[in-house]
Formats: C-alpha cells, sequence, structure tokens
C-alpha cells in the first residue's frame, strides 16, 4: 500500500515536472525566436531606408509583382553624367533589393528570403531576412510613387511551428532624398 | 559488562538500516512538493515576463516602423513656407494605422492612430508623429520628432 502511494505521488511529481519543462521549453524557445524575428525584421527596414535615401533613382520596374526593388545611385558628383545641371542625381550603378521565394510559392513563408545586390551586374549578394519573409495582405513587399516614396511592406514570421507563432511586421515609407521631381511627398500619402 | 556493550554495538549498527527501512513521512513529501510548485511558479511567471517583453518588443518594432515612416514623409515634403504643410499654424493630421499580422496573414489585430503634428518654430518647423497602438492591456505609443528646414529636405 505504501509503495503504490509513494508510486502515486512521485508519478504525479514527475509528470508535473516534465509538462512543466516542455512547456518551458517551448516557451523560452519561442521568446527566443521573437526576439531574433525582430531583430532581423528591423535591421532589413534600416538597411532600405539607409539605400533609398542616398538614391537617385527608385523603381520597380519590369516587376509588377513588386517583388524587386531597383536603386540606382551617381557615384562621382563631380560629373553631370546626363547634363542636366545637377552633377549629383546621375545613376552610374544600380543597386536591387529582391524578395525571393525558393519553391515559386509566396504562401510557404520557410523559404521566403530577403536579399540585397549591391551590383546589379553582378552575381554576388547579402542575404538580409534568410527565412520566414512574409507578405501582407494585400501589400506588395516594394512599391513606388512618384519616382520617389518607397513603401515597404513586410512580415518576418516563425518558421518552426511547435513553439507557437511569433511575428513581427514592418509597414513604412522611405523617400529618396535626391529625388528627380519637386514633388510634395506628404500630400500623396494616403 | 561485555554482553551489555555487545547490544549497545549491534544497536548502533542497526539503526541506519532501520530509518531506511522507515521512509518518509506524509509531511515530508508534502513539504517537497510544495516546495517544487512554488519553485515551478515562479519560473512560469519569469518565463511568461520575457515571452511578454518579447512581444511588446516587436510590437514595438512594428509600430516604430510606421511612426517612422510618417516622419521620414513629411521630411521629405518640399519645405517651401508658408506653403502646406509649413504653414505659419500648426498643421495636425491622423492616419488609421494597423499593426500585429494574424497567423493566417489575412488581417491585422491592433488598430491604431498616427498623430503628426508640424509646428513652425524658430529655425524650421518642429514634426512631432505619435502613434498610438490598442495593444492587449495597455496601448503602445511611439513617439518620434524632428526639425525639418529648408536643409532637411534633399536636393530636388
Amino acid at each position: 500500500m505504501e509503495i503504490l502511494v509513494a508510486l502515486g505521488i512521485s508519478t504525479l511529481v514527475l509528470s508535473g515536472a516534465i509538462t512543466f519543462m516542455d512547456m518551458a521549453g517551448k516557451s523560452l524557445s519561442g521568446t527566443t525566436s521573437q526576439t531574433v524575428i525582430n531583430q532581423r525584421a528591423a535591421n532589413a527596414s534600416e538597411f532600405v531606408f539607409r539605400r533609398v535615401r542616398f538614391a537617385t533613382l527608385v523603381s520597380t520596374t519590369n516587376d509588377a509583382s513588386g517583388n524587386t526593388l531597383r536603386l540606382g545611385f551617381d557615384d562621382d558628383l563631380t560629373i553631370d553624367k546626363d547634363n542636366n545641371g545637377k552633377p549629383y542625381d546621375d545613376t552610374d550603378h544600380y543597386e536591387v533589393l529582391q524578395f525571393q521565394n525558393g519553391d515559386g510559392r509566396d504562401e510557404t513563408i520557410a523559404d521566403n528570403r530577403l536579399i540585397y545586390k549591391p551590383s546589379e551586374d553582378r552575381t554576388n549578394f547579402l542575404v538580409l531576412i534568410p527565412s520566414g519573409v512574409q507578405k501582407l495582405p494585400g501589400r506588395k513587399i516594394f512599391a513606388v510613387t512618384n519616382l520617389s516614396a518607397v513603401y515597404v511592406n513586410f512580415a518576418v514570421a516563425d518558421t518552426y511551428a511547435h513553439d507557437g507563432y511569433q511575428t513581427c511586421d514592418i509597414q513604412t515609407v522611405f523617400v529618396a532624398r535626391n529625388r528627380p521631381a519637386s514633388t510634395n511627398t506628404f500630400t500623396i500619402l494616403p | 559488562m561485555r554482553a551489555a556493550s555487545a547490544a549497545t554495538l549491534q544497536c548502533l549498527l542497526l539503526r541506519p538500516s532501520a530509518r531506511l527501512a522507515r521512509g518518509f513521512t506524509l509531511i515530508e513529501i508534502m513539504i517537497t512538493v510544495a516546495l517544487l510548485l512554488i519553485l515551478m511558479v515562479s519560473s512560469l511567471s519569469a518565463i511568461l515576463f520575457f515571452r511578454g517583453s518579447a512581444a511588446r518588443l516587436a510590437t514595438y518594432t512594428a509600430a516604430g516602423a510606421v511612426v517612422e515612416g510618417r516622419v521620414e514623409a513629411i521630411r521629405s515634403a518640399t519645405y517651401n513656407p508658408p506653403n502646406y504643410p509649413f504653414t505659419a499654424s500648426t498643421v495636425t493630421s491622423n492616419f488609421n494605422e494597423t499593426i500585429w499580422l494574424s497567423k493566417k496573414g489575412t488581417n491585422f489585430l491592433v488598430p491604431g492612430t498616427v498623430q503628426c503634428q508640424i509646428k513652425p518654430v524658430t529655425g524650421g518647423h518642429l514634426v512631432t508623429a505619435t502613434g498610438t497602438f490598442a495593444t492587449p492591456g495597455k496601448p503602445t505609443v511611439v513617439s518620434l520628432q524632428t526639425i525639418v528646414n529648408k536643409f532637411s529636405g534633399g536636393q530636388q
């Protein structure tokens, strides 16, 4: 009888401890994932911000899906390449920010990533967000209005399903300072 | 005398095994379980606190991006006072925004408002963008401020 009682109490305590450790482990895993996702989303956003600000040309040319953002930069501020009287607004090289899905489907987010090509003509690229990039409902990752304002909309989600669901969404606007047209950006925003 | 010493020795030798055979009392077990429970509850609250902090950080990142976008748009507007929006009096605009993408990825869960205030000050206009989002429990407020003048709009 005493052995049975002792076994019962031990089982109770052990099952409680195991359940607790399992939940605690998943919870800590989810917390760590959330922190990593926050950092990736914010860093990528700030990276795009820095590049867009100094670009002399922003466009999503030839990409109606809004997966690619093309940025032009002036490499020599002493030469007025296009002879428009402004030596700072030429486009000597192009950089590319691109959303890529590994399997052709945007819905499977585990293989969705965001990359940056420092030169459009070269194959080298930097992976800004390696996985979990998600499109926001009804929005493109990159959208350009008025040749100057770049709308950036994306989320980064946790692809490991066992530790809950973590996400961080970025919805922002960046404006190229060397924009070609004298436009009042404030009035064109919704 | 010799027999008595032998009996005492036997008693001393048997005492540990007798203790082991007795086992733990119910009180001892209950105290152990209670201590274990206290440890678990305190650990659980710490873990929940960690989770809350990480989620709050995500909210601030999302809200910060929205507010930053508004400030950036205003900073880039053509600065030609007293033309709108850099007028001689304070201009306030409100924008409805939403953050917190749902698990299905089809909608946003937290509504909010970004209030942009452009106030004339010495040396330019003071821009204050304040985003208030109705997060569960306590609303999340993110505020950014900058000065805009004829030197801050970039080349056009």
